[in-house]
């Protein structure tokens, strides 16, 4: 399971603790990973660190994960996460550019599932992640329960 | 509302008789006056008549007498010769004349022509009294001499009449003569139309009662006269005769026989016209109260509809602030929720198996209070959220029986599902969440066990759901606000669960109500119009049908 994990990942999120604890388990997972508290970091960091996956808020002061998105013409592909619905003509306008969309808050175990997911390109399980927005209680209402242990 | 249409108002009914029966009073009263004025005049009339006749049979007596009385005196001789000359002048041969002269033996005749005794013979009978009466009248004035008819006889249609007269008063010989004529035609060339004869019919008896058996004249052959009458006794000579008349047509004129019958038919027309008039009137106000009437109730009905829409407007903005606090609220709880759920993951990972019962126990429960927390703060945004429904045609027993598939029955629980096919369009996703919810809480409603019934199908031109449960049934007054946001009667729902379900359901344009079940336990029925789908997701919900579906994908992912 670690064997693979040798890339670097992006974690940005103005939410320190969430970004820290983020980071945390995918350091446990045997990412590298690097964090941003914004938008203007997060494209600065990109400038000097290319790396495989970014997981990126969208709620930001400064600049928001959607404009970090379309500020880039190639960005690595991402794990988008909110405490708010992804409105359907962001993610029309995004396109192919979200790998994965995970409302918070979510099971850390589908955080882990969902970078691999797009760090091997699997853009198959990335479309049925997406499409989890228009679950309502089901998994979300359970983000940590038993899969956790 | 012919027959209401038809009936007269009762004010223009009694206008209509007030006004006739004062034309008919008016019609009377006029009517008697004319009478009367024409009585008056009649009477009048009739007096004249009789004057007439009273001077006309005293100077025809006269001069007879004027021209016999002298030659009877001095000249008996020619008597004869004037009698015959003065009976001839007369060619119906009905006019006789006769002298007398009183001598001891009696009334003598000294002359004679036509019928009556002959010269030399004595007068007898009721002749001789008459005779006698008029020698030895008394006259009544010293200018002239007295005379006495006889009484009429009639022979036939013949009435014949008499006059005895004196030569001059006492004087011994007494002139006698005797008409006898047919009174109808008497009465043709008597009287022509001279003076008031001709507005008059009439009759004259030589009596003073109007018996058939002393008429002497009259213009009807039909007697005695009825109807309008009026009589006059007046003298001929010692008698008393009399005379009947009546109008030949109203003596106080055409129009004044007409003046009634105007003023009745006057009346009368202007009782209707006043009556139709009044009815219009009447009518018209009925209509017009009827009208305001109306407008009243339309106007109160609006204004109770305005108040309902302003307590639905209040209320409605209560709830919008309410779910705009829930929105920041469960917002703002996720992200908190997200580091805590991290933090006991890694806390999980960092002990390891190495973690005691202990601290096991109490990350557990953690865990459990950490999910409690993020479904409310799910119900919370789910609540706010504005929801379109997009809607696709679907069958709602295949929902149905998704939804059980997906959320079956705790083993206490006997679950019995009745369904028939009924077809809507609606959002298959809202439906399914709807029904979920409805299920979950029936089998939470008897957590010692029970049963749980849903059933579904058409209703009418949409379709029904009735979840119902054995349980202890609910409280008609909790029931009115169940559906409130954060009302709940179970110690750990967030209450929000059945406001979501109603925000859902009418969001489809149906209904949802909840009541205490007939037998025991609650009853929540929902009803779903046929609703309209969509035009592009009717082509997913094929897909979906067909299996094709990324959707699909989801669940089998849930799965394990």
């Amino acid at each position: 399971m670690s064997s693979a994990r040798s890339t670097g990942v992006l974690v940005v999120d103005d939410e320190e603790a969430v970004r820290s604890s983020a980071a945390e388990i995918l350091r446990g997972e045997g990412y590298e990973v690097i964090e941003a508290p914004d938008g203007e970091v997060a494209l600065d960091l990109l400038g000097r660190h290319p790396v495989s996956v970014m997981v990126l808020d969208i709620r930001m002061p400064r600049r928001d994960g959607v404009s970090v998105l379309e500020a880039l013409a190639d960005p690595p592909p991402v794990v988008l996460m909110s405490a708010y619905c992804l409105d359907p003509d962001t993610e029309a306008r995004l396109g192919t550019k979200v790998g994965a969309f995970l409302k918070k808050p979510f099971a850390p175990l589908r955080l882990i599932e969902e970078v691999e997911a797009v760090a091997h390109g699997d853009a198959n399980a990335a479309q049925n992640d997406t499409s989890d927005l228009h679950r309502t209680r089901g998994p979300s209402a359970s983000p940590n329960g038993t899969e956790a242990k | 509302m012919t027959a209401k249409m038809l009936r007269a108002s009762p004010l223009s009914v009694v206008v209509c008789v007030v006004v006739a029966a004062v034309a008919i009073v008016g019609f009377v009263l006029t009517k008697n006056n004319a009478a009367q004025q024409d009585q008056t005049l009649l009477h009048g009339e009739t007096a004249q008549a009789a004057l007439i006749g009273s001077s006309e049979f005293g100077s025809v007596v006269s001069e007879i007498t004027g021209f016999i009385g002298p030659a009877a005196r001095y000249d008996p001789g020619s008597l004869q010769a004037i009698a015959s000359a003065v009976a001839s002048a007369d060619k119906s041969a009905h006019f006789g004349v006769n002298v007398f002269r009183r001598t001891a033996a009696g009334f003598e005749a000294i002359a004679a022509a036509g019928p009556g005794p002959n010269t030399g013979e004595l007068a007898t009978g009721a002749l001789a009294a008459t005779l006698s009466e008029a020698q030895s009248s008394r006259a009544s004035s010293p200018i002239s001499v007295p005379y006495v008819p006889t009484p009429i006889v009639r022979s036939g249609t013949n009435s014949t009449v008499g006059f005895a007269q004196p030569v001059s008063s006492g004087s011994d010989e007494v002139v006698y003569f005797q008409f006898t004529l047919d009174p109808f035609t008497a009465a043709k060339s008597l009287l022509a139309d001279r003076g008031p004869f001709g507005l008059l019919r009439l009759a004259v008896y030589g009596s003073s009662k109007p018996q058939s058996s002393s008429v002497v004249v009259a213009t009807d052959k039909n007697l005695p006269l009825t109807g309008t009458i009026a009589q006059a006794e007046f003298s001929v000579g010692t008698r008393t005769w009399l005379i009947v008349t009546q109008a030949r047509s109203p003596l106080a004129g055409s129009f004044a026989a007409a003046a009634p019958w105007v003023i009745l038919a006057l009346g009368l027309f202007l009782a209707l016209l006043l009556a139709g008039t009044i009815e219009i009137l009447v009518r018209r106000q009925c209509y017009a109260n009827h009208l305001v009437a109306e407008r009243t109730e339309a106007l109160e009905i609006s204004l109770s509809d305005l108040r309902t829409a302003q307590a639905k407007l209040v209320q409605g903005e209560r709830l919008a602030a309410l779910g705009e606090m829930a929105s920041v609220v469960g917002h703002e709880l996720r992200n908190p929720l997200t580091a805590v759920t991290n933090a006991l993951f890694l806390l999980r990972r960092t002990i390891g198996d190495s973690a005691g019962s202990g601290v096991e126990k109490h990350l557990d429960m953690a865990e459990r209070e950490t999910t409690k927390a993020a479904t409310l703060a799910e119900d919370l945004t789910a609540f706010v959220r504005p929801r379109q429904p997009v809607m696709a045609e679907l069958d709602l027993a295949d929902v149905l029986h998704e939804v059980i598939e997906a959320t079956p029955p705790p083993e206490e629980v006997e679950l019995v599902v009745d369904t028939s096919p009924a077809t809507i369009a609606a959002d298959r996703g809202q439906l399914a969440e709807v029904l979920t919810n409805l299920v979950t809480n029936a089998y939470q409603a008897v957590p010692e066990g029970g049963s749980v019934r849903v059933s579904s199908g058409a209703n009418g031109a949409g379709a029904i759901v009735v979840v119902q449960d054995s349980g202890p049934g609910i409280d008609p007054a909790v029931a009115e606000r169940i559906f409130e946001p954060f009302f709940t009667t179970k110690s750990s729902g967030t209450g929000l669960g059945l406001a979501i379900v109603r925000r859902l359901v009418e969001a489809h344009g149906g209904e949802i109500s909840i009541d205490k079940a007939p037998e025991h336990g609650t009853r929540v029925t929902v009803r779903l119009p046929v609703g309209e789908a969509d035009a592009q997701t009717a082509a997913d919900e094929a897909n979906r049908r067909s299996g094709t579906d990324r959707r699909a994908g989801v669940s089998s992912r849930k799965a394990p």
